[in-house]
């Protein structure tokens, strides 16, 4: 697996792969309308529908073909939730500190999340009031991050489709730098209340360093991105996409 | 004897202990003072900086002819309560708690209120003071951090002109240069100052002063404002 300079030299860091936080620049996150198009069987057949129960078909249905995606809680500056802040192509900085991760958000209304390191396990999702952010924790498998989270309240959509999930949703997300542009993002969706098994969708982040043209606003750093400060009534929002 | 001395000593730890352990913080590997621990940082509330601030806000005519409307209009003006970012230094005594993450050059505070927010910093030598020449006015500024001695200052400039300094409506416009410096005086306070410049709303500078609290067993929860806005 390739290595890069500048790698953090403290705590559970020391000696793991650089994720960025140290160097001038950002990750660029994709945008990811329809999770199904990028997540694989067994077999490496990309799915028709993901592995949804009856309930949860009927449900996805109503919310992508009969109201087109005009709930969708993003459309109200709700945060995306776990794992659609890296769907939303909004970029984020990866800060690796001795005992936690911490990712920084330009967009999905310019939260953070914290992802603890420090041995701690994941709680019973009983015991934790339901977020729309969970409660991560994490360990490194080799040069993989891996982040386990759970604790989530069932107000957000997995992706702009609709994809349901509820508050028994564990998400599992590997992260890998592959070279010096790439972090690889493999989530792995398990909520039995809404899918008869795990599935996992792959994506990527890539870098974008500070450089200089025509482009250098950003000068290597977030922009401040408030999505509520222009939100008109959306619930009100008929016409093409409405009832 | 023995047990008439054992209250006394007793009593004696009950009040050195706490003492002892609140003189007590520690410092990170690269020598500076952790702003930071197994807790959060409890923010005061204050609704009116004008009794925190030395010497009061000095208005210039155009600053008090904002005031005075405020008074009439608020609080459904507030732009807090439309769920936007408080600002700077508001965000500071809003009463959701924070935490301080430091990295070799960067300090990131995270913050619980004022939308599940965040503020990168980067942190260099003050000679190193730069900002963007022309930047974006956005809520929270452009900031740039040094340390001088145990106390991290912050300079920030780069503001919109859309946030008020506190929900009485004490303004500012895009000129507004605030100068942040926190100092952590024990392990339980962390005592921070805003020195507010700008000339559009103020005839000299001014400086608020407060202290956040630290709560050592807690963490930071997650309020997301925009939930429930009606």
């Amino acid at each position: 697996m390739p290595r890069f300079p500048n790698e953090p030299q403290y705590g559970v860091q020391a000696g793991k792969p650089n994720f960025g936080g140290l160097d001038k620049g950002v990750w660029n996150v994709p945008y990811i309308v329809n999770l199904q198009i990028n997540a694989h069987d067994e077999k490496g057949c990309q799915y028709i529908y993901p592995p949804f129960t009856p309930a949860a078909k009927a449900l996805w249905e109503q919310r992508e073909l009969k109201d087109l995606e005009k709930d969708d809680p993003e459309g109200f500056c709700l945060p995306p939730g776990v794992p659609r802040m890296l769907y939303t192509p909004y970029p984020t900085q990866i800060y690796q500190m001795p005992d936690r991760i911490l990712f920084v958000f330009e967009g999905g209304a310019h939260v953070w999340r914290v992802v603890y390191m420090d041995g701690r396990k994941l709680p019973n999702p009983d015991d934790v009031n339901p977020t729309y952010l969970g409660y991560s924790v994490a360990h490194w498998d080799g040069d993989t991050l891996v982040i386990e989270s759970n604790g989530f309240n069932n107000r957000t959509w997995l992706d702009a489709s609709g994809h349901p999930h509820g508050e028994k949703l564990k998400v599992t997300e590997r992260l890998t730098r592959t070279d010096f542009n790439n972090i690889k993002v493999e989530s792995t969706i398990d909520d039995p209340e809404f899918y008869t098994k795990p599935w996992t969708v792959v994506t990527g982040i890539t870098w974008t360093p500070n450089r200089t043209g025509p482009f250098t606003m950003r000068g290597g750093e977030l922009l401040e991105y408030i999505c509520q400060e222009n939100n008109k009534d959306q619930i009100h929002i008929h016409g093409v996409l409405g009832k | 004897m023995r047990s008439k001395l054992w209250p006394i000593l007793a009593a004696g730890l009950c009040v050195l202990l706490p003492v002892i352990g609140q003189l007590s913080f520690s410092r990170l590997s690269d020598g500076h003072v952790d702003l930071g621990g197994p807790g959060v940082w409890s923010l005061p509330s204050i609704p009116d900086v004008m009794p925190y601030a030395n010497g009061g806000t000095p208005f210039n005519a155009k600053g008090k002819q904002v005031w005075d409307e405020r008074q009439r209009a608020q609080p459904a003006m507030d732009p807090e309560n439309h769920c936007l970012p408080s600002g700077v230094p508001r965000i500071m005594y809003m009463p959701y708690a924070m935490e301080i993450l430091q990295l070799p050059n960067r300090v990131v505070i995270v913050y619980e209120g004022g939308t599940h927010i965040f503020r990168s910093i980067p942190v260099g030598t003050k000679s190193g003071l730069k900002h963007p020449a022309d930047p974006n006015p956005t809520y929270m500024g452009d900031s740039y951090g040094w340390w001088e001695g145990d106390s991290l200052m912050v300079d920030v400039v780069g503001f919109n002109d859309r946030t008020w300094l506190d929900s009485a409506g004490h303004p500012h416009g895009e000129k507004l240069h605030v100068v942040e410096k926190f100092t952590r005086r024990d392990s339980m306070n962390l005592e921070y100052t805003a020195t507010i410049e700008d000339p559009e709303y103020y005839t000299k500078p001014w400086t608020v002063t407060t202290t956040a609290k630290y709560r050592p067993d807690d963490r930071l929860k997650e309020y997301i404002c925009q939930e429930q806005r009606r």
